[in-house]
Formats: C-alpha cells, structure tokens, sequence
C-alpha cells in the first residue's frame, strides 16, 4: 500500500518536473527567440583605428605570410595555411582599391609609407549542455503521452559537454618609421582589423566568408583610403 | 399599465440592478490576464528596433475600492527582439556580424485606475502604474553575448475600456506607455496595446 503511494508520489512529482522543465524551456525560448541557422553567422568582423592617423601617404609593404600564433598553453589549435594566399590577395585587392601601391623590394632606399601584418589563431572552446529530459517517459509512464514517446530526452536531467573550434585574423597597419617624438621610439598602430568565425569543413564556403570578411573590414572601414 | 410607467418601472429596476452590482463589486478583488502587442520607443527602439513585438503578457489584481475606482498589483513581461547586421559603431571601434538584440522587461507596478460610466456597463477608464521594471539587454553576435541589466523606476499611463461579458467576466482593452528612468545609461520605454479578460 506504502509502496504504491510512493510510486503514485514519485510518478506525480517526475511529471511536476518534466512539467516545470519544458515550461522553463518554452520560457527561454521566448525570451530568446533568435536562433543560429548557419556557420556564417557566426562570422564578427571588428576594427579600430587611429582617429589621428595619417592614411593618405601612397605605398605599403605586405609580406607573403600569415603569421599564425600558435601556444599549447591557451588551448590554441594550428590553422591550415591553404587559405593564407587567398588572404593576401584579398587584402592587396582592397588596398589597390583604397588607392595604395604594395612595395615588395625590401632593400630599396627609400621605406614603405605603412606596413601591414597578418596574423592567425585557431582557438578550441569548450561548451557545456544541459538538458532537462523533458517528456521523457511522460509516455511511457502511461500519463499524457500524446506526443507519442520522446524528442530525444533522457531522465534524469543530462549534462555534457562539447568542443568547437573558431579561427580569427588579424591585420595590422602601422606606420613605415618609427616614431621618434616619444622614448623609446615606436610603432603606432593605425588600424587593425580582425575578423572571426567557426571553423567549417567546407572549403569553397570558409574561401568565402573569408573573402566576405576581409571586404567587410575595409567596407567599415572607410578612412582608409587615398581616394 | 401605461407605456410611460413601464420605461419608469424598467428605468428604476435597471438602477436597483446597476447600484446592486456596484455594491456587490465593491470591495472586491478582480484578477486579470492581457496579451499585448509592444512598440518599442526611444533607448528600446535604438538597441531592438522598431518592429511590431507580439511577446508581451501581462497578470494583474485590482481592489475596487468604490465604484468609480480601483487600486491594485500589475506584473508584465514584455520581450522585444532584432535580428539585424547593422555595424556597432563605438568612437573609434566598429563591429559587424549577425546580431540577436534582446530586451526583456518585467514590470511591477502599484496601479490605480478611475472608470467612467456605471458599473456593469461599458466602461473607459484611465490608470497609471507606479513601480520598478527589470530590464535586461543582451546582445548575442558571433559566439558571444553580451549582457547590461538593471532595474529601473517607472511609470505607466494607461487607457483603456471595459467591456462587460456576464456578472462575473469582463474583457478590456488598453493602451499603455512604460517609461522608465535611466539605469546604466538605458532609458527604456515602449508601448502596449493589450486585450485581456478579468474576473471577480
């Protein structure tokens, strides 16, 4: 008799809660209706400048290479560099657009008006899940049932957790001399773009979204220009 | 019985019935539900744009404290949101991306409400709430989320009308305007426009 009455007790209370858990998550879901649909729209592309930087001087150098940072310590992944042409090009084209000549001769007399570096990261991010099982055995426990079984939930209440991976770019524009009026004499940066995104697996999609972001920059970006 | 002593005996009865409803209504509490459809303004139009919000709820209690006046309790809970890629801009820094703007609002309002009109008829009345609104503002864009909250003072005017259903029901429908203080430099404030039943 005891027994039953606990289970009848138990039955009730996992419903109250499977009840309470879907309610919380229709309630997030109202508050938070957006949702990501596609890798692209992970995609951030920031920059910031030099309010009193000079961008009108004509030439600036641009190495090959993409410099990837890369330390076991930060949980930093290596990148591929199948993509690091692509970047430079896209750069070159936008700087050509703004009105800048690349100077590739480094041992000619006369320094570049600016310089420019790009640098990567790949970082690996570690997420956590929770889900509250709901409906889970509402069926099975010859209650509601109408959903005819579950969406895929458990009981009780999971966590896990998962792992995704973002690569970000930097490029830097600092001036071609030192500058000498402050001690010690340095470098200013005058803009910086960097632009990040989930990896993806698709090749001609992540050529894409970097060719897009890369143009963003400089689309936001419209003080750079000698036009 | 003559025609003009029957509109009398019909006039007196509906006065008897009308005062008996007021009595009966006095000093009782009537518990209402609204759905509502929001327009964002100012600081909330800014961050969630100017669309049309259709998550808005509302419960709330009011005391009828003589026939033309009630006072009592309003909880709300109010949700704008934006899907945009408009560039942030702050001084010197520029952010692009998909971006998800959230606001939820959650009033907690004294209100006092004065009707127009006699009691279980048609009634418009005006009203205000007084009280505190949390609010929280979250921005998600890539994979991050950035999140100001506060809570706010505020104030809100109301119109609205009270339609008689049967003795104990009635629907209404209002127009309210939520206009809060500033709270970490947000100055929130948005319209409703709801439509509720409530009963004694």
């Amino acid at each position: 008799m005891h027994q039953a009455q606990f289970a009848r007790g138990l039955k009730s209370a996992r419903a109250w809660l499977a009840g309470a858990a879907l309610g919380l998550g229709v309630i997030f879901a109202a508050c938070y209706p957006g949702d990501l649909t596609s890798i692209t729209q992970t995609d951030v592309v920031a920059t910031r400048h030099d309010s009193t930087a000079d961008f009108s001087q004509p030439t600036y150098f641009l190495p090959d290479t993409v410099v990837q940072l890369y330390e076991d310590s930060t949980g930093s992944i290596p990148l591929s560099h199948e993509f690091d042409d692509l970047i430079i090009s896209t750069i070159v084209t936008n700087m050509t657009n703004r009105g800048y000549t690349r100077v590739t001769d480094t041992t000619a007399a006369e320094l570049p008006d600016y310089v420019l570096f790009v640098t990567s990261i790949g970082i690996e991010s570690t997420f956590y899940v929770y889900s509250p099982g709901w409906c889970s055995g509402w069926g099975g426990w010859g209650g509601w049932g109408w959903w005819g079984g579950c969406w895929g939930g458990y009981w009780p209440p999971q966590v896990g957790s998962g792992t995704y991976e973002t690569g970000t770019v930097y490029i830097d524009m600092i001036p071609g001399t030192l500058d000498t009026s402050v001690e010690p004499p340095q470098f200013t940066i005058q803009w910086t773009a960097a632009f990040r995104g989930l990896l993806g697996t698709q090749q001609s999609v992540t050529a894409s979204r970097i060719t897009g972001m890369i143009n963003q920059a400089y689309a936001q970006s419209p003080y750079v220009t000698r036009n | 019985m003559t025609k003009t002593l029957r509109i009398v005996a019909a006039a007196l009865a509906l006065t008897v019935a009308l005062s008996a409803e007021s009595k009966a209504q006095e000093g009782q509490w009537f518990w209402g539900m609204e759905y509502m459809v929001g327009l964002a303004t100012s600081d909330t139009k800014d961050f969630a744009g100017g669309s049309l919000s259709f998550r808005n709820f509302g419960i709330e209690g009011r005391y009828v404290a003589s026939p033309n006046m009630s006072v009592g309790l309003y909880f709300g809970w109010n949700v704008f949101f934006n899907e945009t890629s408009d560039v942030i801009q702050l001084d010197e820094l520029d952010i692009s991306g998909e971006q998800f703007r959230y606001i939820n609002a959650f009033p907690i309002l004294a209100t006092g409400h004065y009707y127009f009109g006699m009691p279980g008829g048609f009634r418009p009345y005006v009203g205000v709430g007084v009280g505190t609104y949390y609010v929280e503002n979250r921005l998600d864009i890539g994979l991050s989320s950035i999140v100001v909250d506060g809570w706010h003072f505020g104030v809100a005017p109301e119109i609205g009308v009270v339609i008689p259903v049967d003795w104990h029901v009635r629907s209404f429908l209002n127009v309210r305007y939520n206009w809060m203080t500033k709270t970490n430099d947000i100055q929130p404030s948005y319209f409703t426009f709801g439509v509720g039943f409530a009963w004694m």
